[in-house]
């Protein structure tokens, strides 16, 4: 169930929402569809806002949110290291973060412990709640981390690819690193990116364009 | 690392009383051994053994922490 309103402000346009549905806001879950302004200028109070409301599933979004959470701790617990989760539920995802020791335990070689136990978490959620969700589990900043690490990795051997003109190939990586590698490089016209392999690692090989 | 595995298994099968976990230890190395109802054995494993890899990359950490190398057997 979808409401939109117009209205001078967004605050106003919830406001209606709220007043037409009988519901609190907290009920609910709200999102600016358009702001237009209003007359060349554009002043205060010219403005409209059109706002879209729909109601929160907020029962089986927490319900899955407190099961995850339960999950990860029992799993850190049994892998044996002092770590606090924190969660919380967004657009029907699930966001993880461990606090852990900073040791890195948990992390592993390129992260492959943490994707493991992200990937775990992910099954049995699923199974509980007879539904797939997204969970994304992160500790020590770990993610953003490793974007910008293969951002860095990715311009460098696009350079390299183009100095000595020949084809590069990178190590095998999962499709989440592959996909942060294809994006830095897609709008350079300089070089092309491709993914090779079978199953779940594949290479890029990063292919410098011949001029003309 | 026993009583992880035997959660983790029993969190993913149909069937969580036919999860069975041995360990048998040994003095650098233990095994853990696996075993679940018929019908669950492609729960436990995965697409391309996907979810058993992740049981021992698990397991791995697992072990690193506890400073003795652990195994596991999924038996069929």
């Amino acid at each position: 169930m979808l409401v939109e309103k117009e209205a001078r402000s967004v605050e106003e346009a919830i406001e209606e929402i709220c007043n037409e549905l009988g519901k609190r806001r907290e009920e609910l879950e709200f999102e600016v569809v358009e702001e237009k302004p209003r007359g060349i200028l554009g002043f205060m109070g010219n403005k409209k806002v059109k706002v879209r409301a729909k109601p929160k599933d907020q029962q089986q979004e927490d319900e899955g949110l407190n099961y995850a959470k339960m999950v990860l701790e029992r799993i850190i617990l049994g892998i044996d290291v002092p770590a606090k989760v924190e969660g919380k539920a967004q657009e029907g995802k699930i966001y993880l973060n461990i606090k852990g020791d900073g040791s890195g335990l948990l992390i592993g070689r390129h992260g492959q412990t943490l994707d493991a136990i992200q990937y775990m978490v992910g099954r049995i959620v699923g199974k509980r709640m007879g539904e797939k969700r997204r969970v994304t589990v992160d500790t020590e900043g770990y993610r953003e981390r490793r974007k910008s690490a293969l951002e860095r990795l990715a311009r460098r051997m696009g350079d390299k690819a183009k100095s000595t003109g020949k084809v590069i190939n990178l190590q095998p990586m999962n499709p989440r690193d592959r996909r942060v590698v294809h994006l830095t490089l897609k709008d350079d016209r300089e070089v092309e990116t491709r993914s090779e392999g079978e199953g779940e690692l594949k290479i890029i090989k990063i292919i410098p364009r011949t001029k003309g | 690392m026993k009583e992880l595995i035997e959660y983790i298994a029993k969190a993913l099968v149909d069937n969580p009383d036919a999860v069975k976990v041995t360990e048998i230890e040994g003095e650098k190395t233990s095994v853990i051994e696996l075993s679940v109802a018929k019908e669950d054995l492609g729960k436990i494993i995965g697409k391309q053994g996907r979810t058993a890899r992740a049981m021992r990359t698990i397991l791995s950490a697992a072990s690193t922490k506890n400073n003795k190398r652990a195994v596991l057997e999924i038996i069929e």
